[in-house]
């Protein structure tokens, strides 16, 4: 024991050793620091490396552009380069810490939409990260969508380890996780909800982002609060130079976006925004639709429809050198209303006949009905977010960046009814009555999240990439709140009649806290190992319980040439928030609910190992995991949350999960033709078998989006600068769902009056959770994008199909009947009714188009 | 307040909602798949509630392969052979069984139109509280059915206080305080359910008119009905509850609950199928009690699978549901209750 004990302690003395060495030999050596930007647009560039070729040694810039190199003092030979860009080489005799920075030219031979995209070192053969990938925008930009509208998250789901959910849907299912389970972060902001349009679109903008990263595992300890992945989308600082914008019209949705210096060469401002127009598109329709449906005596006029935006604000503040300031900010929201009148006037006489005293008698009166019938309904949800960050260079070493936001998830309905009416009698028997009912009801739900935070990164040396920070975030949930107003007042032969209700009553709102702090070190111990070790620590109060976490996270890079690597790592992760929801969608109703005191958080263990190759302008990567989770959530049979928390705790099982998956990808990112082959084998179960908390029996049973194998294939070819052409196709095994295969005959009970069984009645039996495997999907989709060069602009046509050959792909599958009828030969006809497995499948072949013009 | 007015309004409102939402829908299309897969085995379904006091009854049926019509009754009880299979029951973990007699239900909708959608069987057997039942179903051709439960011993329930409240349109409610005592070994599940009975003539003969749903702040019932739901319509709480906050002792709880409009002899018009067309209305006389049935967890969740599969089955949101068995090689609920009535003062 003692032994053992004494062996651990050289062990972990050598690897100290190892690891400090470097930060001793620093009396020889200056740094070099600067920003790395585009020369023509001022924007910064994110992961452009610098080299020493003499050592082989290398930086690459952060998030905000910012490098940091330690090289030998003296006559040196620096090589910056960034790809998609004119490398620069810059020969210096470095008397002391320099600062550099770089202003990349445009390759001139780069086509017109021949998307290049930087080499992240971290990401890449080099370096320790594993499952990550950056997404170039310009694709994103350049696939095809539905309704041309590009979306970021559905870029996301082409990419291996990563499963979409139901048809159309921008959900992401992450390595076997859920939903709930992304970190997704605007400019470093969290977001709650990323959906427009129950998730057929994210509130992402393309045309507002400058970078876009997925972390699928191996997350550095600077990320957490969330299991399964991290989507870093960063937006574009603005031109620093002159003034630029683009307005694009598509079928969906109309863009606009400007930015440009407000003090050149110091702030700049970047500002986008869009909308779409079905509701305006619709209104004429409904509107006809109501007249038509209305007569001379009963008038109805209305409006419905649907929209969505978004707004991206970003300005940017150079102080100097040493100082940036960022201020950023978006709002979105989807909005659906109705607005309907009903005006109706009736006359009309009555004749009645009564026997007074054994004799009859006729009254003739006539009635005058005047009323009208007013409708409002208003439902919406969305995001606001603002972000202030300040970046500030101590030492050419040290670098920090302080933050301080805010982000609201919001969701109203609100209906309100406005009904009058009279009536007046004349003739035999006069009569009036007046009946009036006024209604308010408003559901709300709410979150708010306010985060301060400091990270740092200190370079000592080249072999040294050190971050550490903190960050507080105080949330207030206020989950469903529900008020009514009703003022009623009638009016018959002379007596008033008047009653009011104001009430609000819901969910009391919970205040919680989470604090998280963490550090890690990347670092090479020899010119072919290197680490990244990581500890993340985070704490979350609630309701009067305290949580804690300790989450360690490793990662390894054996580097056997410059263009082959193995990785491995391992990570855990923890999350204190879940989301309710009941659909396949994403809507308004869901809620977020934090953790409580007897809901535990969610943990998770990964372990992931690979082979990274580069052949050229082609990059390979073969990777394999497995995942654990712990304390996941998943919904009792029949339980339903439409818009209430009330009670979840007993609606919801709590259990384990498990998955496992092999993943490869093939990415050529540079040339005219660009794009990706993406193939992945995973396997992904849930199990609760906790006592309280069974589902399924207690046995394993395969989550709803486990798919065996799901390929993507995205090519992107520029014929010219007037032509590129890009095309996808993708093949995923049919995500599971639970389909009922027996009728039995169940008896009803009504306590209190049944004694004995004896109303039955055909139930549908279903033998276990997920039990069914809908059919493959499969689809195929291609844009062509014309551009011309226009006198004061670039226009582009683009020109795309969603569902090339119209696979009509399941969105639901469910028992229904078919009727069926049949003539005899005495012409008589038969009617049959059987029942059919149904299939309901949303999106069949969409042509689209979209026209935009940049200046 | 026309609180029924007010519904349909809001419900209205969200129909249309739905309407919106059925724009985006427009473009979708339902198709028939193929089913791939094997036609699933058929099983005994048994079912048999025992209250004592009552001769013990068993139902039995077959389960059907879910793409086989559905409508029709006889595919439950085609397969089953009543002169080679039956069903037996088991007292107390005697040796030797009762024998159940097939009984078909005469004289009723499905003798008359159709076949019963299952074999009804009973005995004279009657069982009291604290009984341990055990039916077995054996059919040829099926795999072996049974089923076991023990009957409940009723929990102790007493009237602290009653109100009976009553408007100027004469619409009646009760606020009532209650104590229920558990006196089980087993955790054990309630129901409160308020009764109205009516004589329809003034005279002592009462009938079962409605039952009906409870209203209750009370922990007891707490997390059973959402905000959204009440005010979509979802009437009242679920009446039912476990013993988890009073396991061996005491709980006192309040409720409400509201029958409604009482018909007033010579006053407005009333119509019944017992006496139609009448005018005014006759000398309507009503009588009120709450009953505390005690139910076996089988029961209960029984209960709930159903409301579950019925909520999954017709609603969108509803998760999947399956039905609660506790019938070892087959499908199907053996349970217990008992049921304790209390009047209520008028």
């Amino acid at each position: 024991m003692m032994k053992r004990r004494i062996l651990t302690v050289r062990l972990a003395a050598v690897i100290a050793c190892l690891a400090l060495a470097p930060l001793g030999a620093f009396a020889q050596k200056h740094t070099v620091s600067g920003y790395m930007t585009d020369s023509k647009s001022g924007e910064s560039l994110i992961g452009a490396a610098v080299v020493n070729p003499a050592s082989g040694q290398g930086s690459v810039t952060n998030n905000y552009g910012f490098y940091t190199f330690t090289v030998p003092a003296g006559s040196i030979t620096l090589e910056y380069s960034y790809m998609g860009y004119n490398s620069v080489t810059l020969n210096l005799d470095l008397l002391r810490d320099t600062v550099i920075n770089i202003a990349f030219e445009p390759a001139a031979e780069a086509l017109a939409g021949a998307t290049v995209t930087a080499s992240r070192s971290e990401i890449g053969v080099r370096g320790t990260q594993m499952s990550a990938i950056e997404v170039p925008v310009n694709i994103i930009k350049s696939l095809p969508a539905i309704g041309g509208e590009v979306d970021v998250i559905k870029a996301l789901q082409l990419l291996p380890g990563v499963q979409s959910g139901t048809e159309g849907s921008a959900g992401l299912y992450v390595r076997g996780g859920g939903p709930d389970e992304n970190l997704l972060l605007l400019d470093g902001v969290p977001l709650y909800n990323v959906n427009h349009m129950g998730g057929f679109f994210s509130v992402f903008d393309a045309d507002a982002i400058k970078n876009v990263t997925l972390y699928k595992g191996s997350f550095p300890a600077r990320f957490g609060s969330r299991l399964s992945s991290v989507v870093d989308v960063r937006l574009k600082d603005g031109n620093d130079q002159e003034f630029h914008g683009g307005v694009s019209i598509g079928l969906l949705a109309a863009k606009f976006n400007l930015e440009g210096p407000i003090v050149k060469g110091r702030t700049t401002f970047n500002i986008s925004a869009r909308r779409t127009y079905y509701d305006i598109l619709s209104a004429p329709i409904i509107s006809y639709a109501m007249r038509q449906n209305s007569s001379e005596e009963d008038r109805m006029r209305g409006t419905a429809g649907y929209y969505f935006y978004d707004l991206n604000a970003k300005i940017t503040h150079r102080f100097g050198n040493r100082d940036r300031l960022f201020l950023s900010y978006y709002m979105g929201d989807d909005n659906v209303y109705a607005r309907l009148r009903d005006n109706y006037e009736y006359d009309y006489d009555l004749d009645y006949e009564v026997e007074m005293g054994g004799i009859p008698r006729k009254f003739t009166s006539h009635v005058t009905e005047k009323g009208s019938d007013i409708m409002n309904i208003g439902w919406r949800w969305g995001n606001i977010v603002g972000a202030a960050r300040w970046n500030h260079v101590f030492s050419p070493k040290l670098f920090m960046n302080l933050t301080l936001n805010y982000t609201q998830y919001r969701h109203n309905l609100s209906i309100g009814s406005d009904f009058n009416e009279t009536t007046e009698t004349t003739g035999s028997m006069p009569s009036f009555s007046s009946d009036s009912t006024h209604v308010e009801m408003a559901y709300k739900s709410l979150i708010n999240d306010i985060t301060a935070g400091m990270d740092f990164e200190y370079k000592p040396s080249p072999a040294h990439d050190i971050r550490f920070g903190a960050n507080y975030t105080h949330h207030m949930f206020r989950p469903a709140i529900t008020s009514m107003k009703a003022d009623y007042s009638a009016m018959d032969e002379g007596q008033r009649e008047s009653q009011k209700l104001d009430t609000t009553f819901g969910d009391r709102n919970l205040l919680t806290d989470e604090v998280a702090a963490y550090a890690e070190d990347n670092f090479s111990l020899t010119s072919w190992l290197k680490l990244n070790l990581g500890l993340r620590w985070s704490l979350y109060r609630v309701s009067g319980k305290t949580y804690n976490s300790l989450e360690p996270r490793v990662g390894m890079r054996f580097l056997v040439n410059n263009d082959l690597s193995f990785k491995a790592s391992y990570s855990e992760m923890s999350q204190y928030i879940h989301l309710l929801s009941n659909s396949n969608l994403s809507l308004p109703t869901d809620l977020w609910v934090p953790v409580t005191a007897d809901i535990e958080p969610m943990r998770s263990r990964q372990v992931a190992a690979g082979v990274f190759y580069s052949l050229g302008v082609v990059d390979f990567s073969l990777e394999g995991y497995y995942k654990t989770m712990d304390n996941v959530l998943e919904y009792r049979d029949g339980a339903s949350f439409l818009g209430s928390t009330t009670g979840w705790e007993s609606k919801v099982a709590c259990g384990r999960g498990w998955s496992y998956g092999v993943e490869f990808l093939a990415q050529k990112k540079v040339g005219a033709t660009t794009g990706w082959v993406a193939y992945t084998w995973s396997k992904a179960m849930r199990q609760f078998d906790r006592e309280g908390n069974l589902i399924n029996f207690g046995e394993p049973f395969p989550a709803k989006y486990d798919r065996r194998h799901d390929l993507s294939v995205v090519v992107n070819h520029a014929f010219s600068k007037a032509l590129d052409i890009s095309g996808t196709f993708v093949y995923g095994t049919g995500i599971c769902g639970s389909l009922a295969m027996q009728n039995v005959q169940a008896p009803q009970y009504y306590p209190g009056v049944t004694t004995t069984f004896d109303q039955f009645s055909s139930v549908p039996y279903l033998e276990g959770r997920n039990n069914y495997r809908m059919p493959a999907y499969h689809r195929m989709d291609i844009a062509a994008n014309f551009h011309k060069q226009l006198r004061h602009c670039e226009r582009t046509w683009s020109i795309s199909v969603y569902n090339l050959y119209n696979r009509k792909n399941p969105f639901m599958v469910y028992q229904s009947s078919k009727t069926e009828s049949t003539t005899g030969p005495d012409d008589s006809v038969h009617i049959t009714s059987r029942p059919i497995l149904s299939q309901l499948s949303i999106f069949p072949i969409m042509p689209s188009v979209s026209l935009s013009f940049k200046f | 307040m026309k609180t029924l007015r007010f519904e349909i309004r809001i419900r209205s409102a969200f129909a249309a909602l739905a309407a919106v939402a059925a724009l985006f829908a427009a473009a979708s299309c339902e198709k028939e798949i193929e089913f791939k897969g094997d036609e699933t085995t058929p099983r005994l379904v048994l079912y048999s509630l025992s209250t004592p006091g009552q001769k013990l009854s068993a139902d039995v049926s077959s389960s059907v392969f879910f793409l086989k019509p559905n409508y029709d009754n006889k595919l439950f009880t085609s397969t089953l052979d009543t002169l080679k299979g039956g069903l037996k029951v088991y007292v107390n973990g005697s040796a030797t069984p009762y024998v159940m007699r097939y009984t078909p239900l005469e004289d009723d909708y499905y003798s008359s139109f159709w076949q019963a959608p299952t074999l009804h069987y009973e005995t004279d057997y009657i069982p009291s509280e604290g009984d341990r039942i055990r039916i077995v179903a054996e059919f040829p051709g099926f795999e072996t059915a049974e089923g076991e439960t023990t009957v409940p011993v009723a929990g102790g329930f007493s009237i602290v206080s009653s109100k009976k409240n009553v408007s100027e349109d004469n619409r009646v409610s009760f606020d009532i305080t209650a104590r229920v005592t558990d006196r089980g070994a087993e955790p054990e599940y309630y129901c409160v359910a308020p009764a109205r009975w009516c004589s329809f003539d003034g005279g002592e003969t009462y009938e079962l008119e409605y039952t009906y749903a409870i209203s209750s702040q009370d922990p007891l019932f707490m997390g059973t009905t959402s905000d959204l739901m009440s005010i979509l319509g979802e009437e009242g709480t679920s009446s039912y509850f476990s013993d988890v906050l009073f396991s061996g002792g005491s709980y006192e709880f309040k409720f409400s609950f509201e029958p409604g409009e009482e018909t007033v002899p010579g006053y407005g018009y009333y119509y019944n199928e017992n006496y139609p067309g009448e005018d005014p209305a006759p000398d309507v006389r009503y009588r009120y009690d709450v009953s505390l049935v005690t139910l076996t967890e089988s029961l209960y969740n029984h209960v709930l699978s159903m409301r579950s599969v019925s909520a999954s089955t017709y609603g969108f949101f509803g998760e999947s549901a399956t039905l609660f068995s506790n019938v070892k090689g087959g499908y199907g609920c053996v349970c217990s209750s008992v049921s304790l009535s209390l009047p209520l003062d008028n």
